[in-house]
């Protein structure tokens, strides 16, 4: 297939407009395509929203029961984070930060399409659960062990998973696309004291989901091998812990509830400015609030297990952090308050949703820091007091904002004004609906109602609180329906927009609305003063520009539109199907996947190398798109890489750590590195002779590199084999541990492999020059960092436990409940007293100590089984001890209950 | 007039947080324990500060929006406003200001942690155990040797600790107005303690999402006098006193299978694979506290276990009708010897939430 799409104008026309939108790179577009996939989502969402609050508007209703209300209210919190909050934003950023800072499209285009087309299947994968046996059941945090094969045995728990997955890349794709955007492609003059409020909130955001999603990649595919190959960091009966899923879904879901916010905080500092006709107040204090929240919200993802962690160091420390993210947040409220005072205000729709947010996202900040206290969390966790605070936070803050950007910026999108009236009217019905829906919901938290309970008792008081809140959600829903209706007779009136119908400060206004494929019709002064180049160029009589100096269409290069993207997600797609079914489909969508990555990688991304070279030179950096990128995915490598590090060291410092009597041999593994290392010298020999034109030595050496690789690959083949010959990573911390790391970097070889092979047989025919090499230099890049990782894993997973076995080496960590089963009749010992065994260790230091390794039974199990006078030992225990209660044939005289004499 | 709507805003909030201590029902400030009562001090000083900031900031918009209206009616047409860009004294001083707030809740917060934590329980604390399972709670009394379900009776004045674990998945032990939350995690000791400081009937229940049935996994704490808690312990050590004329019921304990899983003093030994039934006539409540313990509640719990709590791992057994009364009859005098434990709870009763209708309308 060859690429479809000319950069020109006339060319887009020519084209229906679904084929259009299946092969676009036009960052509008995506963003678009972002933009109403998500709303449907949150349509989809929304009427979960709905059934759960008539399911719980009264007592005892029958609505939603059991595991039907578990799945709704999974799919409920999935949604609206996973498929509408997060892509939403990433679809406003994909429209309007190239705008705004001058570009022409994302700084990769194509992938910016895959990123989409990930984010769409894997929404379908996620909604598609039921033809898989039903959706997931244990909440969008999917807690272990609930979470296991032995409590959601049908495939609709991997179906999430594997449709997370696929969701998560869009996101860390999306994430590193705008980084390099923002670094390489804002035009030139453009610095970053100069760069918009929107750019740094979508900057943060960015970086938030590159270095933190990992950390629910890890969660979750541990889950997911727990689930189907049964090797778990968390199964408590080989030692592992299901706190360490908490402490590691956390470390990415604490910071993305900042990927939630963030967007929209810039938002806000876009409409503010324009509405009041002033600056925005503190610019710098702002961005680097926003910078600040980014860094502080890596540090406080265990605030949401305060219940769980019982270490009060840890719940102290995390307190403090928590405490800390108040700071930034309180100097962004004061900023934007500052902001509208004294200003020229107009009070339109997006105005007033941005007023109503500051006023609904205090008190949703606020509740936060009451939740920092930790013994009031104690009580307010998993209450309807935090699905009040979270959803104060999400509605009352997010979505109210995302209105006032879609108010904002529909004239820009569209060329056509949204209906203010009824803009009005959704912004009362909202707010008002909004305090309806969610303060009696704080209420009924103190009240004791937990949250994802699917019915309740009358007489607790909660029936009158549920059933004002069930009002506000119907207030809520009606407000959408007119939004959705607004926008339908909007779109069908004229345009009358013009370009910057607002008087607007930005770039985005510096076009046509909607902006032509090319984005912008002159080259743009390179005077920049501040964050609002219209506003000093007006002033300075820089703009608009003359007429006459518009750009021919011939100096004007887009990307060209390509089928790759979509195909290759649709071959992931079924690659995933196949996983979930365990069937041959597998291979099928594997196969598909590997043709579309190679047929990509040998399109051409702009009509010529001449061009794509002009383009490149207009980079803010040395350093190319691709690589930039590159950076940037190796980042979030090595945090995926530390996650499953920080698990394992986790593990091995809280004791839980149980080595087999044969470590993996240090030997081998020193062998299998200097295959590694060799094949790094011969990347790097290979890159340096190709940039030197020595073709053949070239050439030569990147087959040795992928010969080498082949070899590591073989060895480590041969030694996997070796160890499951004697232990099984089942039954063996250590070796689940093993196998899970040395796995994980495995696949990373082969990746890492086939990039290199694609690149060789492009070396051969020669599709690269020294000037336009992304295509070698990206792969040598990830296979240094391919060879560098493995030096840790030699580290850790091979040297170091021939040293060091944690802080009390217990070889036989055991099933934390086998005290629990010598309890039971079958052991003597027990005296038939059944009291649970638990230690009353004081001794809960940072990570759960020892404590579960019961490596003196006897002494923890307390109670009277230490007396001799077995007599104080109720319940009574006439049953032979070593055996089950022998249930005796009916009617026989000993089945009859010993009935004391003394009655009649 | 701005004024008068500031401060009715400020009064309005205080209000809604006094009506709440007031409500007729439970709730979290409406304390029984040593421990709700620290929280809930606690409470009252984030909550403090809370409506300090956040009068701050309605003021600030407020007056605002107010200006921004005069300027819109009486300025001319073409004004602009001024063009400031920062301040930095206003800068530090709304960074500096919360950090002090947080500064003084820090120290608050951080004191409370340590002296709540379920490790550092006094010396002298009864030692409970409590494990979790879907969906119902094993308590054993350590030293007492008694072993109850879903219904913990402590004592008031004297404290209690709790040693926390699960059998199954995780759950979480929440009981508003004794403690907050401490989770149950499989494979983990976790601890809470707390001394009860008043008599009465205390509701509470999982508060992590553990199965089809996690909303019917409830629980109570009964606080009773101290002598009076003596008595229950002593008679919940001795087995039930049965007269003969339930022996239909106590045949059909054993041959349905009952027998399999639950055990009665006297008859079998507790496996812990279901509630310990030795003093069922005495429990307050049926099913982990979804029903009270009534005769006509427990006859319909019998027939449709699966629809009254669906997921529950007891098997619907089939009974009939005449099977079923003779079954709870049965059960219903598997009472604690010489103690009546609802006479000591006394009017508490009377709040005892009512029945479920829904489900004895199905019938």
């Amino acid at each position: 297939m060859s690429s479809v799409s000319a950069g020109t104008p006339a060319a887009e026309q020519t084209k229906p407009l679904w084929l259009d939108l299946l092969t676009t790179v036009d960052h509008k577009k995506i963003g678009l395509m972002y933009i109403v996939t998500s709303f449907v989502f949150f349509a989809l969402g929304g009427v979960a929203a709905l059934l759960i609050r008539f399911q719980l508007a009264r007592p005892n209703t029958e609505i939603l029961v059991g595991e039907f209300y578990n799945q709704v209210l999974t799919m409920h919190g999935t949604t609206m984070q996973f498929l509408f909050i997060i892509p939403i934003a990433i679809g406003f950023g994909n429209y309007f930060l190239p705008l705004m800072i001058g570009a022409r499209d994302m700084a990769l285009p194509r992938m910016n399409a895959f990123g989409y087309w990930m984010y769409l299947f894997g929404g379908l994968l996620l909604y598609s659960a039921p033809l898989f046996g039903g959706w997931a059941e244990g909440g969008w945090v999917a807690y272990f062990p609930f979470s296991s094969s032995e409590y959601q045995p049908n495939a609709g728990l991997d179906t999430w998973i594997l449709g997370l997955q696929l969701v998560g890349f869009s996101s860390v794709f999306g994430g590193i696309n705008f980084i390099a955007t923002s670094i390489n492609l804002r035009t030139p003059g453009m610095g970053w004291r100069q760069f918009p409020m929107f750019g740094w909130a979508i900057l943060a955001t960015s970086f938030l989901s590159v270095l933190a999603t990992p950390g629910v990649t890890a969660a979750t595919m541990l889950t997911l091998l727990d689930r189907t190959v049964g090797v778990s960091l968390f199964n408590p009966a080989i030692g592992g812990d299901p706190v360490l899923y908490q402490h590691l879904f956390w470390f990415y879901s604490h910071p993305a509830v900042y990927i939630m916010v963030l967007p929209w905080f810039g938002i806000i500092s876009e409409i503010l400015p324009t509405f009041t006709r002033k600056p925005i107040f503190g610019y710098t204090a702002l961005a680097g609030a926003t910078m600040g929240i980014a860094l502080v919200s890596f540090l406080v993802w265990a605030h949401h297990i305060f219940t769980s962690m019982g270490s009060p160091l840890l719940n102290s420390v995390f307190a403090f952090t928590t405490m800390l993210v108040a700071v930034p947040t309180g100097v962004k409220i004061f900023n934007w308050l500052a902001t509208v005072w004294g200003g020229k205000v107009t009070f339109n729709t997006a105005m007033l949703m941005s007023l109503g947010f500051i006023f609904l996202f205090t008190i949703g900040g606020i509740t936060g820091v009451a939740l920092a206290i930790v013994p009031f969390t104690w009580q307010m966790h998993d209450s309807y007091w935090v699905v009040a605070h979270f959803h104060n936070i999400l509605i009352g803050g997010s979505i109210l904002v995302l209105m006032g950007g879609v108010f904002y910026w529909f004239p820009k999108m569209t060329g056509r004004f949204l209906n203010e009236y009824l803009g009005k009217w959704l912004f009362w019905l909202w707010f008002i609906g909004f305090m309806v829906t969610y303060f009696p919901q704080y209420v009924l938290g103190m009240l004791g109602m937990p949250r994802r309970i699917y019915t309740y008792q009358e007489g607790l008081g909660w029936e009158i609180w549920n059933s004002i809140s069930t009002l506000g959600s119907i207030m809520l829903a009606v407000g959408f329906l007119l939004f959705l209706y607004n926008v339908a007779i909007s779109l069908r009136g004229p345009k009358t927009a013009g370009p910057n119908p607002w008087d607007g400060y930005t770039l985005e206004w510096a076009t046509e609305s909607p902006p032509a494929a090319h984005n912008f019709d002159v080259e743009l002064p390179t005077e920049f003063k501040s964050e609002r180049p219209l506003y000093d160029w007006k002033k300075m009589g820089l703009w608009p520009v003359d007429a006459s100096k518009k750009l021919r269409p011939s100096e004007i290069h887009l990307p060209l539109g390509s089928a790759w993207p979509l195909i290759s997600t649709i071959g992931l797609t079924i690659f995933l199907v196949g996983l979930v079914m365990q069937g041959p489909l597998w291979i099928a969508g594997l196969g598909m996947t590997l043709y579309a990555f190679i047929a990509w990688a040998n399109e051409p991304a702009f009509e010529s190398d001449e061009v794509e070279l002009e383009i490149q030179h207009h980079n803010r950096t040395e350093t190319n798109n691709g690589m930039l990128s590159m950076y940037w995915f190796i980042g979030s490598e090595i945090a995926l890489f530390l996650m499953v590090f920080s698990g394992y060291f986790y593990l091995l410092f809280s004791g839980r750590m149980a080595f087999p009597a044969e470590l993996p041999s240090v030997q081998l593994a020193l062998l299998n590195t200097a295959f590694l290392v060799s094949s790094s010298i011969t990347v790097h020999v290979a890159h340096h002779d190709f940039n030197h034109g020595k073709r053949k030595t070239f050439l030569g050496l990147l087959g040795a590199t992928i010969g080498f690789g082949a070899i590591f690959l073989g060895v480590t083949g041969f030694e996997w084999a070796e160890i499951l010959a004697h232990g099984d990573p089942r039954e063996n911390l250590f070796l689940a541990s093993f196998f899970t790391i040395t796995g994980l970097h495995g696949i990373h070889v082969i990746i890492g492999l086939l990039m290199l092979g694609v690149a060789f047989f492009r070396g051969l025919g020669g599709a690269f020059t020294p000037k336009l090499q992304n295509g070698l230099e990206v792969p040598v890049a990830y296979w240094h960092l391919v060879d560098a990782i493995w030096i840790v894993v030699l580290l850790v997973m091979y040297i170091m436990p021939n040293f060091y076995q944690g802080p009390s080496n217990l070889n036989n960590v055991s099933d934390p409940f086998s005290i629990y089963q010598q309890n039971t009749l079958s052991d003597p010992d027990a005296s038939g007293m059944p009291i649970p065994a638990l230690p009353n260790s004081t001794t809960d230091t940072v990570f759960p100590d020892s404590d579960v390794a019961p490596s003196a039974s006897e002494e923890m199990i307390p109670g009277p089984s230490d007396t001799s006078d077995t007599e104080l030992t109720p319940p009574d225990l006439n049953a032979t001890p070593g055996s089950r209660p022998s249930v005796t044939e009916p009617g026989t005289e000993d089945a009859t209950p010993s009935v004391p004499s003394q009655s009649d | 007039m701005t004024k008068r709507l500031a401060s009715t805003f400020v009064l309005a909030l205080f209000g809604a947080l006094a009506f709440a201590q007031q409500l007729p029902v439970p709730n979290i400030l409406d304390t029984a324990s040593s421990h709700a009562r620290e929280v809930a001090s606690l409470f009252w000083w984030v909550t403090g500060f809370s409506v300090i900031v956040l009068a701050v900031v309605v003021a600030f918009m407020w007056f605002g929006i107010r200006n921004a209206i005069r300027d819109n009616n009486t300025k001319e047409e073409g004004w602009e406003p001024e063009q400031v860009h920062g301040n930095l004294t206003l800068e530090v001083t709304w960074t500096l200001v919360p950090l002090l707030i947080l500064g003084v809740l820090l120290v608050l917060t951080v004191g409370s942690i340590y002296r709540l934590d379920g490790f550092a329980a006094p010396e002298e604390s009864i030692q409970i155990n409590v494990v979790g399972q879907q969906y119902w709670w094993e308590m054993a009394y350590v030293e007492e040797g008694v072993v109850t379900a879903n219904e913990l009776v402590v004592p008031v004045g004297q404290p209690v600790k709790l040693n926390l674990a699960s059998r199954d998945v995780m759950h979480s032990f929440w009981v508003p107005q004794i403690a907050g939350k401490t989770d149950l995690i499989p494979g983990n000791r976790r601890a809470m303690w707390f001394t009860a400081d008043r008599e009465g009937i205390f509701y509470g229940q999982c508060a992590e999402i553990c199965g089809d049935s996690h909303a019917n996994m409830r629980l109570r704490i009964i606080a009773l006098a101290p002598d009076e808690y003596a008595s229950w312990v002593e008679a919940s050590q001795q087995p039930a006193q049965v007269p003969s004329n339930v022996s239909q019921g106590a045949q059909l304990f054993v041959s349905k299978g009952c027998i399999g899983c639950h055990a009665v003093q006297g008859v079998n030994t507790y496996n812990r694979s279901a509630p310990n039934l030795s003093h069922f006539g005495s429990r307050t409540g049926i099913a982990a506290g979804i029903l009270e313990n009534n005769r006509e509640n427990l006859i319909r719990w019998l027939r449709y276990t699966d629809v009254v709590k669906p997921g529950v791992a007891m098997p619907n057994l089939g009974l009939t009708q005449d099977e079923a009364e003779a079954l709870a009859d049965y059960l219903l005098v598997l009472e604690l010897p010489d103690v009546d434990l609802r006479a000591m709870i006394g009017d508490q009763t009377a709040t005892v939430p009512t029945l479920d209708t829904e489900l004895s309308s199905r019938e």
